[in-house]
């Protein structure tokens, strides 16, 4: 695939390189290309976190607006990735807040409630892991999940898909799915508790 | 509490796998694909059933190689004998038996279109038992194969004939005389004795 914007049916898709280009010129129209492109990529991102249209439509447009202030002088390799990471982390701030406020719905309560599985016992633990040394560690862990795992493990703690969702998106049943994420947990929390870290 | 910082420092991991996970990136099997799984897998079942229904059916006939699969005949003095099904022999040579001649050919051997199993010609088998002794045994003959004596019956008195199989002489009609072999197999007259010869090409 070249560079230049190509043509899918009537519409012309912009490679992203030539959106960050955009943002870089301090074009405006990498807003309206940004959300042609990922808009829907985002909003589906903050309403399995949020759970609603409205408030997931906020944090969208406060990820293009995150964008514009972070490019320049950021110029990320993965453009998709880089705005969903905004958009999760803008909807998850938004959840927290619904959560105290005790309005809190979608996928995230059950999320949670399955990552507890990964917590170690605190009496194996020898050092509380700071957020670097986590994050650090999770992408050793992912990088140790067989392709398909990690989809699957992605998909639901990072993406917060239903397991519904994960098993049509991946045409297998729902039980191979929960199946692939408890040994994903089981492996997770060995590592945790092998690198004798706490949380 | 602890979930949520794995939770959070998730939203950090490397962008590779975030973007291999994407929901926009799913590498969902095509419907055709999964319809022409299933219709092949349907095919093949169904092609191995219809095998194993024909290969199984007396064992006396392969369908796919174009070759029959008779029973264990010989050819002798313009008369056609088959094995007995039960697989008559006798240990020893008996007084009225009155030897004839060797067996000089096996049509086993014999590949291609033309070839339907059953030996045609005088001293022919369609087994390969080429050398052995034939005596005639009243209306029957015995073939002494590895020191046994075996009863073959003559066709005639089985009732049914194969198709190209002819008994006597050209005077006792031939196409009078003819019968299927489908037929002969349909009705057990052709051997279900594991003593049948399998002939198959390649």
């Amino acid at each position: 695939m070249g560079e230049g914007p190509y043509r899918r049916g009537k519409e012309v898709r912009v490679e992203d390189k030539q959106i960050i280009d955009l943002y870089w010129a301090r074009a405006e129209t990498a807003i309206s290309e940004t959300a042609k492109k990922y808009g829907r990529y985002c909003h589906s991102i903050a309403f399995n976190i949020l759970h609603s249209h409205e408030d997931s439509e906020e944090c969208v447009n406060d990820t293009f607006f995150n964008a514009w202030r972070t490019i320049p002088p950021q110029r990320p390799s993965k453009f998709a990735a880089f705005l969903g990471t905004i958009t999760r982390h803008l909807s998850l701030n938004k959840w927290e807040q619904y959560s105290a406020e005790k309005r809190g719905c979608g996928q995230v309560p059950l999320v949670l409630e399955e990552l507890s599985d990964c917590i170690p016992a605190s009496e194996n633990v020898e050092q509380v892991i700071d957020d670097l040394a986590l994050t650090e560690l999770l992408n050793r862990f992912l990088g140790t999940l067989s392709t398909d795992s990690r989809k699957i493990f992605m998909r639901r703690y990072w993406y917060m898909n239903t397991i519904k969702e994960i098993a049509k998106g991946y045409s297998m049943s729902e039980s191979k799915v929960k199946m692939s994420l408890l040994r994903s947990r089981n492996d997770l929390k060995r590592l945790l508790e092998k690198e004798g870290f706490d949380l | 509490m602890k979930e949520k910082r794995v939770l959070k420092a998730l939203g950090q991991v490397d962008a590779d796998y975030v973007e291999e996970a994407s929901p926009t990136q799913q590498t969902k099997r095509p419907g055709w694909l999964k319809w022409g799984s299933m219709v092949a897998c349907l095919v093949l079942v169904l092609s191995v059933g219809v095998f194993v229904s024909h290969t199984r059916h007396d064992d006396d006939i392969t369908i796919g190689t174009g070759v029959v699969d008779a029973a264990p005949m010989v050819y002798v003095n313009d008369a056609l004998y088959k094995q007995s099904n039960d697989q008559q022999s006798y240990q020893e040579q008996k007084d009225d038996f009155v030897y004839l001649g060797k067996i000089l050919s096996d049509v086993s051997n014999y590949q291609g279109g033309g070839y339907d199993g059953i030996p045609k010609e005088n001293f022919q088998a369609n087994h390969p038992i080429v050398g052995c002794e034939v005596y005639q045994y009243g209306e029957n003959i015995v073939v002494k194969i590895n020191g046994s004596y075996w009863l073959y019956i003559e066709y005639s008195n089985t009732g049914n004939l194969p198709a190209g199989a002819y008994v006597g002489d050209s005077n006792s009609g031939k196409d009078d005389l003819k019968m299927t072999f489908q037929e002969d197999v349909a009705n057990g007259q052709v051997s279900d004795n594991p003593g049948s010869v399998v002939n198959s090409e390649g």
